[in-house]
């Protein structure tokens, strides 16, 4: 579980000019894809890198299992892993092998461990195949395949994807759907999904919206297919919109 | 006035290994000329090879008939515009080109700030921020504006949608079309919807080849099978009974409805 409870945050290095979130409170459960969505400068990935500890509130209090953000820097780092929009800032290694192992030797795991951990994460991901090539090899959706991996072996309860679909061609959006359902199926974490891409809202079983920082909708995406949302603050899909139209002429 | 680019037999190579080819296309002034494919099939290559940063080709790349020499006339907008900047400012980062070219910077400043607030930005409260402290789409707004300041007769962008909130992609169709009647635009995308009613045609890029499109005839493939190219599927179901038809409605819901309305009456 996730729990905000009014939290207040504001980038102080450029307080006059930024968005602020003023007493946010909400919860996110596990076991579920949650869409964090909004347009540019919402603040919705300010809301990621607050669950993750890598942001601390002002004011109120942010859990995650349980473990404040704030005073447990740590453990959080371990339970929250984050899957950034661009797959070159977060590979370290210079082998697929080596960067899915650089997260087991943050954690102290014991050198002979590894490659049965590191072998079985690569299957479960589809990228055993790729684990002796040097990672300027792989095509972008490799790319995010092996960010994924090398965020799971560390065995995280929470998953953060910081617009993953922005960057994939249409044949690896449907893919990666595909692949968070199981994910979800079959590793019971809880998901959060940062996005702008209309066409990923039906995919979310919880879509939170924000604007300037405040959260301003918290539904299902059947729930915000019929909200009456102000004019700009977020473009429905076209499919939904269509069917509306469809819906109005058929009454 | 630049007229077209033409490709011809342009095959692209990486370590030696082709990666695409032979490209015979020509893409022209007045519209955008918009290159699709999945991750790896050579897309971002190829715009590095026209702005001649990729020299592993065979073929030729011509402009208005002569041999095309990259040097001063494309602009190109990278795919991960932040990976790039390198300015202390959003100011100097979007300036940069035209001070190098030695011009006045009190013009250019004006230049500047008139293309950041053309892009969404706010000239005013933006120029003096450091690029990297700028949301994703943000860094992408400040990328297409330093893209843009000097519009040589060459411009290619590499997804440029990707990261823009929905009234940012609309304003870059705006711009992009207004540009393209005297330049030559390419522009990389994962995509096209949006882009379909101001671009005229597409280069797909698929298993090592490459085939150019005429719009209608891109959309008729995709609505007709599935395997072709993943436009949307409502969009693909609302008109497949209609396949043989010249000319595709947009894709979007008003379009789309509007035109099965017609068909009804």
């Amino acid at each position: 579980m996730i729990l905000f409870d009014r939290v207040s945050f504001r980038y102080k290095s450029n307080e006059e000019t930024s968005f602020a979130i003023r007493e946010v409170s909400f919860s996110c459960r596990q076991n579920l894809i949650h869409g964090f969505i909004g347009g540019n400068g919402s603040g919705k990935s300010t809301y990621a890198r607050l669950i993750a500890g890598l942001l601390h509130p002002e004011a109120g209090k942010i859990e995650v299992c349980g473990l404040d953000t704030s005073a447990e820097d740590a453990q959080i780092h371990r339970k929250v892993g984050i899957i950034f929009q661009n797959p070159d800032n977060q590979i370290v290694g210079t082998t697929v092998e080596e960067d899915i192992a650089f997260g087991l030797e943050n954690l102290a795991i014991p050198t002979n461990d590894m490659p049965e951990k590191i072998q079985q994460i690569a299957e479960e991901m589809g990228i055993e195949n790729l684990l002796k090539k040097p990672v300027h090899h792989l095509s972008g959706g490799q790319k995010q395949l092996l960010c994924i991996a090398s965020v799971l072996v560390m065995q995280p309860e929470w998953l953060i994807f910081d617009e993953p679909t922005s960057h994939l061609d249409p044949w690896s959006r449907r893919n990666f759907w595909k692949m968070l359902e199981i994910l979800k199926q079959q590793r019971q974490v809880g998901i959060i999904v940062i996005s702008q891409v209309s066409d990923d809202f039906e995919n979310f079983d919880s879509i939170r919206l924000f604007a300037d920082g405040d959260l301003v909708f918290t539904g299902s995406p059947e729930e915000l297919k019929v909200a009456n949302m102000a004019d700009g603050l977020i473009h429905l899909p076209e499919k939904w919109q269509f069917e509306k139209l469809r819906e109005a002429e058929n009454a | 006035m630049p007229e077209d680019l033409h490709l011809e037999k342009l095959e692209l190579f990486y370590q030696r290994q082709k990666v695409c080819g032979p490209i015979n296309c020509r893409f022209s002034r007045g519209k955008i000329n918009l290159v699709v494919g999945r991750a790896g099939s050579g897309k971002s290559t190829l715009l590095k090879a026209i702005a001649g940063f990729h020299n592993e080709v065979k073929g030729s790349i011509s402009l208005d008939s002569q041999v095309f020499q990259a040097d001063g006339n494309i602009a190109l907008a990278f795919q991960n515009p932040e990976n790039l900047f390198f300015n202390p400012t959003v100011g100097e980062e979007v300036c940069f080109a035209l001070n190098q070219k030695g011009q006045s910077r009190d013009s250019n400043e004006e230049i500047g700030k008139k293309w950041l607030e053309r892009w969404g930005l706010d000239a005013q409260k933006y120029w003096h921020k450091h690029p990297l402290e700028l949301s994703g789409g943000e860094k992408r707004k400040v990328a297409l504006s330093a893209c843009t300041v000097l519009l040589p007769p060459v411009i290619m962008l590499d997804e440029p949608l990707a990261g823009l909130d929905y009234a940012g992609q609309l304003k870059l169709v705006e711009i992009l079309e207004e540009i393209a009647c005297d330049h030559i635009v390419l522009l990389v995308t994962h995509d096209p919807e949006l882009l379909l009613p101001i671009s005229s045609g597409i280069l797909f890029l698929q298993n090592e080849e490459a085939d150019y499109y005429e719009i209608n005839q891109f959309i008729r493939n995709a609505v007709s099978s599935s395997d072709f190219y993943p436009l949307p599927k409502w969009y693909c179901q609302a008109l497949r009974p209609f396949d043989g038809i010249r000319e595709f409605p947009m894709i979007n819901a008003a379009s789309v409805h509007e035109f099965l309305q017609k068909k009804v009456e």
